[in-house]
């Protein structure tokens, strides 16, 4: 046993030396490599709306304002203050110390041009057009200012333009703002920014090598007007693999990896070189009930009814499932048990909402008061590479619910699969995720429990299409209350409804972990973002 | 010789235009890329716009026209997730892929034909036996547990080898490869083995195999009380009868190396094909996948195609069916 021992350390020693011996200390010492799990499909800010491109945008292009994930607050950024003029109109004072590549300062038409182009990048698979649809009008406002229009009032017009990157405009003249293409046909191609010739805008860091699939590497920005990162490079190496990203770490070929698979959490807990850095995140895993096909297309024998039109039986469903265990044996701890939508960092989540107990007999009970007293076929369906474990906390859901008399069986399908069959109502218990992330619980709310109305793209991700009046009510007064007070209460009202009636199942909210060696400090993030500019030695 | 290498190549662009087809309606079934590439919290509008974003809102068959009429053009179309020419992200990805099926085939070959060799010519000897039970570990052990026994004995217990991505590259003669630095070397050995072992082990049985036929027949006896030198008879008599069948596996086996090395560069995160593939899989990337299976099938062919032409020079009885097939 001493003697292997001895043999790894010499061995060790003798490798390090070497690599000592070989490369120029300076670039060793200054590097942070990441090993990520998904990789940026872009370099362009306004390309394409997912989490590792909002990953990489945060450290190489900033917004206006910085949506602050740990609190919920906002942060100057591009902008130093901002003040609502009236309901809806805000003056964006800009710094003037932020300064593009070239040195010229960051202006108003820097803004108009990158509010704009949001709606016209060419080829954008899901662009940020969200983000400004409530923007009617951006307008320079004397020297280093600008104002951003609103139609009616939008308490939510910081954390939209916490999410848009500031790319510099080609030319010096404000375009004159309208909600097309502001009268301008020639805008900056995607791939100007992947290749490097055109920096995403002003940010701690800027992409010097974008190769997809393989790294992204980032160089430290001299010129930014914040506080300079401590690494002057950061590589950003895409290992998808599970096992692979954990043997990266294990071998110091990475410092920081991200997205820790549970099965790896123990053996890294028990690696003294070697940390874990968690953050509960915003993003909540639920099954969501279909409450409108009737009937519906995977529960049999019921003569054609839909039981989850019934509450009693959402009510039994919830009741039959045990969080607890979810979270603490298929999850190993990493998540927290759910009451409601909104978790509890988050602007507008009700503390007065509890989870709900693990209770079968009750739930045997509702479900024969419901007319089910033998329970009815069930198929629950799943995806199997999108969430941390889901296919496993699935077939957990599946058995909890077997005990109180379903027929339960389970199908899990590959995310290319299953979210389309989802959009189609092809399910009838179902999973899936939301996560908050404008960075507060208005827009998740929105999402998920406000009725479905593709007009105005509400309930986007309400596929089981439950609908409530009431709560609709409260989140449309909440969309134009600019009080923050009450609209927080507005929020809370509207999850005590949908939990009075249990118009879902929510399971857990996910904890984001990462995994760094222990004398690297890196800063974890709610919404599961990569923050790669406070990164530094410990000490 | 032409008119049959014609025949072929027509042949092969038959099989290659029935692919796309299949593909083209295949991930029709499965499902809208758009749905795998856009958040699940998109809005229904912002769905629509990716759908026309991505030209999905066209009938299916127009879809299909479009991409044959690019295809005449040269032009493969922009991958969904990247929205860069898919040639351009095929030929980035190609010369890792390249070097690592060259590394592997390098090794594999060179262990394998002299001990597949070894252990025909003495089947009975007990390191012959110990080839042979080598070769079924090899073939039965699961190549993605086997790379992560590798990573974990060379790369983290041992600390001795780099465990994954490609290493520095260097241009010489023209060429852009990690072949050329010593870095790029160290982090080659690792997943070149990985894929090495398992064709070994396929190697070694076929030419064991082989061999041990070869060498029962009438003219190797008859070289042998002739008095010809054992040496001569191995060389001149067995192996180049040998041959024949090695290089119909080595030409599909190639192909595997270059284009299905999907275990080994996930396991080691390196930067090849394979990867595109599942990833481009994953979410129905279509133009990457047809852009990918078109190549693929193209590079087969090809090998196909080098073997048949090795055939001929090994093996003249082949030549003479050839010529006469194509006088027909």
């Amino acid at each position: 046993m001493s003697a292997s021992r001895f043999i790894h350390v010499s061995l060790r020693g003798a490798m390090g030396a070497l690599a000592l011996a070989l490369l120029p200390a300076t670039v060793a010492a200054q590097t942070l490599n990441v090993g990520v799990a998904a990789e940026p499909t872009s370099v362009d800010p306004h390309f394409f709306r997912s989490g590792p491109n909002i990953s990489l945008r945060e450290n190489i292009s900033d917004a206006l304002v910085y949506n602050n994930q740990v609190n919920g607050e906002i942060e100057p950024r591009l902008a130093t203050k901002w003040e609502v003029l009236d309901d809806s109109t805000w003056r964006f004072t800009l710094n003037p110390k932020a300064v593009f590549a070239d040195g010229v300062p960051v202006a108003a038409a820097d803004v108009i041009y990158s509010i704009c182009r949001v709606r016209n990048v060419e080829g954008s698979p899901g662009a940020y057009i969200s983000f400004v649809e409530t923007i009617e009008n951006v307008r320079p406002d004397g020297e280093g200012a600008v104002i951003v229009e609103t139609q009616g009032p939008n308490p939510m017009l910081l954390q939209n333009l916490s999410a848009i990157g500031i790319v510099q405009s080609p030319s010096r003249e404000p375009l004159a703002y309208d909600r097309e293409n502001c009268g301008n046909s020639d805008w900056i191609a995607t791939n100007l920014f992947n290749n490097a010739t055109v920096r995403a805008g002003i940010g701690p860091y800027y992409v010097t090598e974008y190769r997809s699939g393989i790294q992204t590497v980032l160089e430290r920005n001299p010129d930014y007007y914040g506080e300079a990162p401590y690494y002057e490079r950061v590589v950003l190496h895409a290992i998808p693999e599970n096992g692979s990203r954990i043997a990266a770490l294990l071998s110091g070929r990475v410092d920081v990896i991200d997205a820790v698979p549970v099965n790896a959490i123990d053996q890294i807990a028990d690696n003294p070189n070697l940390e874990l850095i968690s953050m509960p995140a915003s993003r909540l895993i639920f099954f969501a009930f279909d409450q409108e096909s009737e009937p519906t297309p995977k529960i049999r024998g019921t003569n054609g009814a839909n039981p989850f039109k019934d509450v009693r039986v959402r009510e039994a469903i919830n009741l039959a499932v045990d969080r607890m265990q979810i979270v603490n044996t298929v999850m190993d701890g990493i998540a927290e048990p759910a009451a409601s939508i909104v978790m509890s960092r988050v602007f507008g989540h009700n503390p007065d909402l509890e989870v709900l107990p693990y209770d079968p007999d009750r739930a045997r009970q509702l479900l024969a008061e419901a007319g089910y007293p033998n329970g009815f076929d069930l198929t629950i369906s799943a995806p199997n590479d999108r969430y941390r474990n889901d296919s496993e906390v699935a077939q957990a859901v599946t058995q909890m619910l077997a005990q109180v008399g379903l027929n339960v069986q389970l199908e899990t399908l590959p995310q290319s699969v299953y979210f389309s069959r989802a959009s189609n109502y092809e399910f009838s218990l179902f999973m899936g995720g939301a996560s908050a992330d404008s960075g507060e619980g208005l827009s998740q709310l929105l999402h998920l429990i406000h009725t479905r109305d593709s007009e105005r793209g509400l309930g986007g991700s309400n596929r089981g299409r439950y609908s409530s009046e009431v709560v609709d009510r409260y989140l449309g007064e909440a969309l134009v209350t600019l009080d923050e007070e009450a609209r927080r209460k507005l929020l809370q009202q509207a999850q005590a409804e949908v939990y009075k009636d249990f118009g879902y199942l929510p399971l857990y909210h996910e904890v984001a972990v990462w995994a760094a060696r222990s004398d690297i400090h890196f800063e974890p993030n709610a919404a599961q973002i990569n923050i790669l500019y406070t990164a530094r030695p410990k000490n | 010789m032409l008119s049959y290498a014609l025949k072929r190549l027509v042949q092969s662009l038959i099989v290659i235009l029935l692919m796309t087809i299949v593909i083209f309606i295949g991930i029709w079934f499965i499902g809208n890329p758009a749905d795998a590439l856009i958040s699940p919290d998109a809005t229904m509008a912002e769905r629509e716009a990716a759908i026309v974003a991505l030209g999905l809102d066209k009938p299916l068959w127009q879809q299909y026209l479009d991409f044959l009429s690019g295809v005449f053009r040269g032009d493969f179309g922009n991958s969904f997730v990247y929205r860069a020419p898919v040639t351009e992200i095929l030929a980035a990805r190609l010369p890792a892929s390249l070097e690592l099926a060259f590394v592997s085939f390098v090794i594999a070959v060179s262990v394998s034909i002299p001990l597949g060799l070894y252990a025909g010519l003495r089947p009975q000897s007990p390191f012959s036996q110990g080839i042979m039970g080598f070769s079924l570990v090899g073939v039965s052990i699961p190549q993605f547990w086997q790379g992560m026994v590798l990573i974990i004995i060379f790369g983290i217990t041992l600390s001795v080898l780099p465990v994954g991505g490609r290493g520095e590259t260097a241009t010489f003669l023209g060429i852009t490869s990690s072949l050329w630095t010593w870095d790029g070397l160290a982090h080659l050995i690792l997943p070149a083995v990985n894929m090495a072992l398992l064709k070994m082990s396929l190697l070694i049985r076929v030419t064991r195999a082989a061999v041990m036929e070869v060498s029962r027949l009438d003219y190797v006896t008859f070289a042998r009380a002739k008095g010809v030198r054992k040496h001569r008879i191995v060389t001149h008599h067995i192996l180049r009868n040998v041959l024949l069948p090695i290089v119909t596996v080595l030409g599909i086996e190639i192909g595997n190396l270059i284009a299905y090395a999907v275990i080994t560069e996930t396991v080691f995160s390196w930067p090849g094909l394979g990867r595109l593939l599942i990833s481009s899989v994953q979410v129905l990337d279509r133009p990457m996948i047809l852009a990918y299976l078109c190549f693929t099938a193209m590079l087969f062919i090809f090998l196909n195609f080098i073997v048949d032409i090795l055939y001929t020079y090994i093996d003249p009885r082949v030549r003479d069916a050839i010529q006469a097939g194509g006088r027909k």
